[in-house]
């Protein structure tokens, strides 16, 4: 019954009026953006984890400031 | 309003339903004298003249005994198809009222659109961010359109000369005399009237375009008769602040955007 009742609230707040609907769709696209983005961020560094820079920056770091 | 064709059929038709006729013909024929006179045929010649002749009104429909109105449909032995795998769960117990699960599957409706709807607008948005960013310089261009100076390589009095973007660049670490002299020059007996101040951020560092406002010659620097700068391709002289003096150029020479970050660099561009 809860979830019923959750349901008819976002309804009648949300879902009903059309400017509300956008709105939430908006709000809704940048908490979707920022989650998103993090999730997919990791799942690259996963992918390729020892094959980027900041990996590899300590050694090329310590080099360059031998080359000087 | 049922639209009746107009046909002698139809009239004919009419006058056996009593409620909304009037009659084709008078039912007194008139009398001329002691004659019998037939009445008066009128020419059906338009829609008007055909209207008054027949029915009005809307049809009706009469029964009794010997009128059968009823149409028996062949429907009690269809059998409906079973289309409970298209129904969702909360209406599939037909005994069950609809109105109590009726909000949330329309919260669960709304949910789908409004899912597909933010993940169209973060589409959209990417897309349009990919073709606005693909217009702006990359970050090597950008890099390549700045230039670092180490202010303390330039000694007191002297001018050094870099290439920036492709046109000399002139950085001028002026002395206390030349700074005076500049402040004090009358605005007057200028060409392009420019304070001192307006073309230094620092007094002792002045950085400009080392290109004449003529013809685009590169000036000498330390020469001329204002001890600035001298065009040698049409004699322009310029002074310590690398306003135009004397010669055929209009304009003073052009400062570049620059900035300070710290003490003992400036970087242009």
């Amino acid at each position: 019954m809860s979830l019923s009742s959750l349901a008819n609230t976002a309804y009648q707040k949300v879902f009903r009026k059309t400017s509300s609907f956008a709105f939430g769709i908006l709000l809704g696209a940048f908490v979707f953006e920022i989650g998103f983005d993090r999730v997919s961020n990791y799942a690259f560094d996963y992918i390729n984890r020892g094959k980027l820079y900041k990996d590899v920056k300590d050694k090329f770091a310590a080099g360059a400031s031998e080359e000087e | 309003m049922i639209n009746v064709p107009k046909t002698s059929m139809m009239s004919a038709v009419s006058l056996i339903v009593p409620n909304v006729t009037k009659p084709v013909v008078k039912s007194v024929a008139p009398t001329v004298g002691k004659y019998l006179v037939p009445p008066a045929k009128k020419a059906t010649l338009t829609s008007y003249s055909m209207s008054l002749l027949t029915g009005k009104g809307a049809m009706r429909v009469t029964s009794g005994i010997a009128s059968t109105a009823q149409i028996r449909l062949a429907h009690t032995d269809l059998r409906v198809p079973d289309f409970s795998d298209y129904r969702r769960d909360a209406v599939k117990d037909s005994n069950k009222p609809t109105s109590e699960s009726a909000s949330s599957r329309r919260a669960f409706t709304y949910m789908v659109i409004g899912a597909g709807s933010v993940a169209t607008a973060y589409a959209a948005k990417n897309v349009v961010t990919m073709f606005v960013s693909s217009m702006s310089a990359s970050a090597d261009v950008l890099a390549l359109a700045k230039i670092e100076i180490k202010l303390a390589d330039i000694p007191e009095g002297k001018n050094a000369t870099f290439k920036w973007r492709g046109k000399p660049l002139f950085v001028r670490h002026r002395t206390a005399e030349e700074i005076a002299a500049e402040q004090a020059v009358d605005l007057s007996q200028l060409r392009d009237v420019q304070h001192d101040n307006d073309r230094v951020q620092k007094e002792e560092w002045l950085i400009l375009l080392g290109v004449c406002t003529h013809l685009g010659c590169v000036p000498i620097a330390n020469a001329g008769d204002y001890g600035g700068y001298y065009c040698p391709c049409h004699g322009s002289h310029y002074d310590a602040s690398g306003r135009i003096r004397k010669g055929p150029a209009p304009l003073n020479l052009e400062i570049p955007e620059y900035v300070f970050p710290d003490e003992d660099t400036v970087l242009v561009g």
